[in-house]
């Protein structure tokens, strides 16, 4: 399945002479987003096959099975929210995303629990604003924020997630 | 066996040797031979015992047996399922605790593909070196040392 992409349409057609770029953004639970660089977000997937791993982390979900991949798949929520985030959001669909994590080396992916669909957003460099301040260390995984309808949206980079043991809010 | 995603910058590699496939459930784990000391079938209804997730067999020779019967997520599991017909102790483990199994199967000079884990997907305790797929179903891999003092160690 393809990303549905509707563009959102808050942006002023007299925004000025900056061209925008585009954000995959995705609300990984109950009003909170992330982002992703447009490039990073590959496919919408639906109800993929799961298989749990035994003593696999608390935010992570299993692996699913992506283009003869076997991916690890990670709820947002518990990741950035801790082993004491509530209850993870039940979810349908997953995102996969790629990732490098150096210019020589292959490209990676990796999944998202993804329990809504998935809205692209056009973003100037005049909407950059500092990270949320919050419980989650946005600070080791994010490489930027903007605003959008005046909420501060951190863009993700998804190797520091996928090639890191534990997440951010772990000691 | 030695360890896919510690031997270096392969995340992917074929490696020829004996293993031994357990199942239990949905829980698929591959094991090397060498560390599945002996095999045997269950005769007899496991006895719970004071301790929650601990069963014994009473007639073993040389005293009771003490068996685990373990989750998909490799939890002891409180009641002992009626498919768990096999017992398997391990090297190192000779007169200790035994797991249940549904399916043991034997695999000999048998060379599989191994994937590493993600980094990401393991917690705090790394049981599961990495995955393969045999007759179209993951199993993942583990050794008796990474497995056994981790499953010993749940509270009951």
């Amino acid at each position: 399945m393809q990303l549905p992409v509707p563009i959102d349409e808050a942006f002023p057609e007299d925004a000025g002479r900056e061209s925008p770029a585009l954000a995959c953004v995705l609300e990984y639970a109950a009003d909170s987003f992330i982002a992703l660089p447009v490039h990073a977000g590959v496919e919408l997937v639906e109800s993929p096959r799961l298989v749990p791993v035994p003593g696999m982390a608390h935010f992570c979900r299993g692996l699913v099975a992506w283009q003869g991949r076997q991916l690890p798949l990670i709820d947002l929520q518990a990741y950035l929210g801790g082993v004491d985030a509530p209850a993870a959001t039940p979810f349908v669909h997953v995102l996969i995303v790629a990732y490098q994590v150096a210019p020589s080396l292959p490209i990676d992916y990796g999944a998202f629990c993804a329990p809504s669909l998935i809205r692209m957003v056009e973003v100037l460099d005049s909407d950059q604003c500092p990270l949320p301040v919050g419980q989650a260390r946005w600070d080791n995984i994010a490489i930027s924020c903007f605003l959008h309808r005046g909420r501060a949206i951190p863009v993700l980079e998804p190797s520091r997630i996928f090639t890191s043991p534990v997440s951010p809010v772990i000691p | 066996m030695s360890d896919p995603s510690r031997t270096g910058q392969a995340r992917t590699m074929k490696m020829r040797g004996d293993f031994v496939l357990l199942r239990a459930d949905s829980l698929r784990l591959l094991l090397p031979q060498r560390d599945v000391l002996s095999t045997e079938y269950i005769d007899q209804a496991p006895v719970a015992t004071a301790e929650p997730g601990v069963f014994v067999l009473g007639d073993q020779p040389g005293g009771a047996q003490a068996v685990l019967a373990l989750s998909a997520q490799m939890e002891l599991l409180g009641t002992f399922p009626p498919d768990r017909f096999l017992l398997t102790r391990f090297t190192g483990y000779p007169h200790g605790t035994a797991l249940a199994w549904t399916e043991v199967r034997v695999l000999i000079d048998t060379e599989l593909e191994f994937h590493a884990m993600p980094a990401v997907v393991q917690g705090k305790v790394e049981l599961i070196d990495a995955y393969v797929e045999i007759d179209r179903e993951l199993a993942f891999c583990t050794t008796a040392q990474r497995m056994l003092p981790e499953t010993l160690a749940q509270p009951g």
